[in-house]
């Protein structure tokens, strides 16, 4: 038995070798069903060679086994061509196939606000585009304090899928699976979730129609938010507890270039609902297309703007309001729960330099009601703000080195209840919820699509003495393609 | 324990009677915003309310007389068996002592009627410990007839007594002329009544600091501060669970129970005098075991579930549970965090004191369905047993702010 396979061993070798090597000129069949055509006569032919080879293996075998006869040598030398061709074939195939979903080299650059994976779909000529990002990562809570336990998390695997009808019509959507699986039955574990859906009307680069379950224009994270992009293996709290990234609502609105590099976002939206706002914020109150409420309509509207002069530098702002009633009771009455939240944001990007700063303040209107009806202060204001400053050391480290390596530093100030509806009882200041946050870290990219990040984080809360927030050390892994 | 002390003369009741509709003043002085704390004045009752609040003081309805429902549930004790030494209640017969340990009847108003919700997979609601009367006015036709309480042979005497009544021309304006023609009818009517006064604002008076807290009015110490959070907290205290504490989506203040039922594990008293009853009265002796909802539905699945009751005014209602096993709130926390992380105890009949001392908890009243996924290993410490009691005090009614 041995004897035979041994043969067949150095073929299929010298197939794979012959995989790396470039094939010589062949006529590419047109479509992937010739092609398939053309493989399997040619996957008969290696076949029937082979089985002619084997027989003749097999007589010569009984009287010189040692030496090699010379039908067998021509036979694997007929082999050996055709499965190259054939692999090259299949190769093509392969090709083909992927390219329908992948272009051959992904650009990702960033378009319309979106994370450069969610942007594929613009880059792309017509039809279907895939994109996606994962991110694990393992927390280590800081014994001293707090009494939340240890986690190690696969937090999010997200697929993009996009469709180009024609070049001015496309469809865009983020699906995100969160913390691995849903758990069984009645367990809550992960969650699935629709980050955005839209169809994009192109109309003209100073006007163009976005319609569906939409990326609120709020801040850096909210858009994007692909872990190469930013630091540490948390998003900045501010902009999870001031801003509530992912925040996305049913709306529609425009986009557009409104003059060279000053672009512009504006949507109106289903509003946030004030029933579900608490002590740590409005987070919860965010309809997420999911039977939110509607009763009230939210306005939204953002501006940026990247001045040529200074090459890598944006700034922006953005501006939320609505009332957020939704035309319910609070302790028997039905209030408007005026909602506003501003945000200005600037960045640069020089070299191996990454800066950002973000400041962001909010009112909640009738924040006195709303505590007595939810049993807990919400705040009448709330703000937070955070800078950050990483640079890439690679360069110096190797000179030749197209990787990356950035140590980052992080300063985070904010209180969901910066200003509280009164001083007694139910609607006084709740300081557990003015944190302080340090951070440093390490993000390190050996190529741009993938990143490994390390960090640690002291929190501190304002009732640091009696109730104290758990520090954290944080090891994880994102990727996008 | 000296019957004669407890037996409630008519002038103690006139006192109570007094202290109930003083109760009704302190709610309307204290109320904060009108529909936020809810207001009552005597004039505002109706007639049929007003029929119902005779009845519920009227001692002259039990057989022997001398027995209210007043005197189980004495406004003045917060609608409890004034008598804290014994864990049940004497009936009308002072020898003869019923099982179970007397609810306080505030907030009853707001049980469901009785139900099994399918989406939950659960009992829901109704009157009693174990669920077995619907409705306030079902459950108002028990205790006229119970043995161990009021004792009256049969539905007629109950009329008959309300006929000669002062009030009986009450019952005719509220109910008609021929109100009292057909005796099955009138004990109806009676049961209606008192239904009825049970829904006034008199027994929803939701003045306690927490009530005040939650509308901005009243500070809360660190510790209550501490002892909410942990109440509250999934990981810690997890009471929340089954007695909420946050308003209810309708505005409705929290009532502290979402009126389930559950078998906490609770161990037999062992000064439950109702096992000393003639064996015609409780034929098992000490072997009898209260199977609480179970024995209402026949299943197995509910045996040794009580309703979740309130915890407002906690502090002044003890003692605790369907069977009166615990006298201090300490006692009670402990148990609920540490049933299974001590050893239960060798001997069985410890009363809480001892177990408390012996450091053990004796085995439940009722093994089966003990609940051990939300309670009995809380691992609470003493700091947080402490704040937890401290929140649980803030629950009494009468509280009065400085503004
Ligand atoms: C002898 C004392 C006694 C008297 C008299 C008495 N009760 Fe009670 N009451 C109790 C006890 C004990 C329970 C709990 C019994 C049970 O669950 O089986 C109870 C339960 C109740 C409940 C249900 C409480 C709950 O949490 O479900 C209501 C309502 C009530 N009583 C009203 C009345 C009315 C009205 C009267 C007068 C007609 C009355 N009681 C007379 C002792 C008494
Ligand atoms: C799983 C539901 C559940 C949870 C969780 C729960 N309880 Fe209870 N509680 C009950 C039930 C049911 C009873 C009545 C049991 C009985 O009478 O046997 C009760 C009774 C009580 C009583 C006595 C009330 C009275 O009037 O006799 C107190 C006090 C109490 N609970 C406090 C707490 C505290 C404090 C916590 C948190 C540490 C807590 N409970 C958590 C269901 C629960």
């Amino acid at each position: 038995m041995n004897m035979i396979i041994k043969p067949l061993k150095h073929a299929i070798l010298l197939a794979c070798v012959s995989l790396t090597t470039p094939a010589y000129a062949l006529d590419k069949p047109a479509t992937m069903d010739e092609m398939w055509q053309v493989i399997r006569a040619q996957q008969k032919q290696i076949d029937e060679l082979r089985n002619q080879h084997h027989a003749v293996e097999k007589s010569s075998n009984t009287d010189t086994p040692s030496s090699e006869p010379v039908a067998t040598k021509s036979a694997n030398t007929d082999v050996k061509n055709l499965e190259r061709k054939t692999d090259v074939l299949s190769q093509e195939v392969e090709k083909l196939r992927t390219n329908l979903a992948i272009p051959e080299e992904a650009k990702y650059k960033s378009a319309y606000g979106l994370g450069p994976a969610a942007s594929k779909i613009y880059a792309a000529g017509k039809g279907l585009s895939i994109g996606g990002y994962g991110q694990a990562s393992y927390q280590a809570k800081v014994d001293d304090k707090g009494t939340e336990s240890d986690n190690a998390d696969l937090e999010r695997i997200v697929l993009y899928a996009g469709y180009k009808f024609t070049d001015h019509i496309l469809f865009n959507s983020e699906i995100e699976f969160e913390h691995g699986t849903t758990g069984e039955g009645a367990e809550e574990k992960g969650e699935v979730s629709v980050e955005f859906a839209a169809l994009d009307f192109f109309i003209n680069q100073k006007a163009n129609i976005r319609a569906g379950l939409v990326l609120m224009p709020m801040g850096f994270i909210n858009t994007i938010h692909e872990p190469p992009f930013y630091f540490g293996n948390n998003r900045p709290e501010v902009e999870q507890r001031i801003i509530p990234s992912t925040w996305r609502e049913v709306g529609v609105g425009l986009f557009g270039e409104l003059l060279p590099n000053l672009t512009y976002t504006t949507y109106v939206t289903n509003a946030l609902n004030a029933k579900e706002f608490g002590s740590s914020g409005i987070r919860e109150g965010r309809g997420s297309g999911t039977e939110a409420k509607a009763e009230s309509f939210g306005y939204i509207a953002r501006l940026d703007y990247a001045p040529p002069q200074i090459p890598g530098l944006s700034v922006g702002g953005s501006a939320y309001v609505g009332n957020s009633g939704q035309d319910q009771t609070f302790v028997g009455k039905k209030v408007d729960a005026f909602t506003q939240l501003y945000e200005g944001h600037l960045q640069w990007k020089y070299r191996g330099l990454e800066f950002r700063a973000l400041g962001s303040w909010g009112s909640i209107g009738n924040a006195d009601l709303l505590s007595q009806a939810k049993g807990e202060v919400i705040g009448s204001e709330n703000f937070g703000w955070y800078t950050e400053l990483g640079y890439d050391i690679m360069p110096h480290l190797f000179a030749n080195s197209t990787q990356y390596l950035a140590p980052f530093f992080r300063y985070e100030r904010l209180d969901t209840v910066a200003k509280a509806p009164g001083s007694i009882g139910v609607l006084a200041d709740d300081p557990h919820q003015d944190w302080e946050i340090f951070q440093v870290g390490l993000q390190y990219k050996p190529i741009p699509n993938v990143v490994v990040k390390a960090d640690y984080r002291n929190r501190v809360a304002k009732d640091e003495n009696t109730n104290p927030l758990s520090d954290d050390f944080n090891l994880g892994f994102g990727f996008i393609f | 324990m000296k019957h004669t002390q407890h037996q409630i003369n008519s002038a103690q009741l006139k006192f109570s009677m007094n202290w109930g509709i003083g109760l009704i003043f302190l709610t309307t002085a204290c109320v904060v915003n009108a529909g936020e704390l809810v207001a009552a004045k005597t004039s505002a009752l109706t007639a049929k309310e007003k029929l119902g609040q005779q009845l519920f003081f009227d001692t002259n309805l039990s057989t022997p007389v001398g027995q209210a429902c007043a005197s189980c549930h004495n406004p003045k004790t917060f609608f409890i068996d004034p008598d804290k030494n014994q864990p049940t209640s004497d009936g009308a017969l002072p020898h003869l002592k019923g099982n179970r340990n007397t609810p306080m009847v505030l907030y009853n108003a707001f049980s469901p009627p009785f139900h099994y919700d399918s989406k939950e997979g659960l009992y829901i609601g109704g009157q009693f410990l174990d669920g077995r009367a619907a409705t306030l006015a079902e459950q108002a036709k028990g205790p006229f007839l119970n043995p161990l309480e009021m004792a009256n042979p049969d539905k007629n005497t109950v009329v008959n007594k309300v006929r000669k009544a002062s009030y009986a021309k009450l019952f005719i304006q509220v109910y008609g002329t021929n109100a009292f023609n057909n005796a099955n009818s009138a004990y109806n009517k009676i049961a209606d009544a008192l239904a009825a006064f049970e829904r006034t604002p008199i027994f929803r008076p939701f003045t306690s600091k927490y009530d005040y807290f939650l509308a901005g009015k009243a500070k809360f110490t660190d510790q209550e501060k501490r002892g909410r959070q942990l109440f509250e907290d999934e990981n810690k205290g997890n009471c929340a669970a089954c007695h909420p504490s946050r308003p209810a989506e309708d505005g409705t203040p929290p009532l502290f129970t979402d009126f389930s039922y559950d078998n906490l594990g609770v161990p037999q008293n062992p000064n439950n005098p109702f096992y000393q009853l003639p064996s015609r009265l409780n034929p098992e002796g000490r072997k009898f075991v209260d199977k609480g909802l179970g024995g209402v539905v026949h299943e197995t699945a509910e045996n040794g579930k009580f309703k979740v009751p309130t915890l407002r005014n906690i502090a002044k209602t003890e003692p605790y549970m369907h069977n009166g096993y615990f006298k201090t709130l300490e006692g009670i926390t402990d148990f609920y965090s540490n049933r299974d992380i001590k050893p239960v105890c060798k001997k069985a009949w410890v009363t809480e004191a001892d177990a408390l001392k012996q450091g053990c908890w004796p085995k439940p009243e009722v093994t089966q369905n003990v609940n051990i996924n939300e309670l009995g290993e809380l691992n609470l410490n003493t700091e947080e047993i402490k704040a937890l009691v401290a929140f649980l005090k803030t629950l009494t009614d009468g509280y009065k702010t400085n503004n």
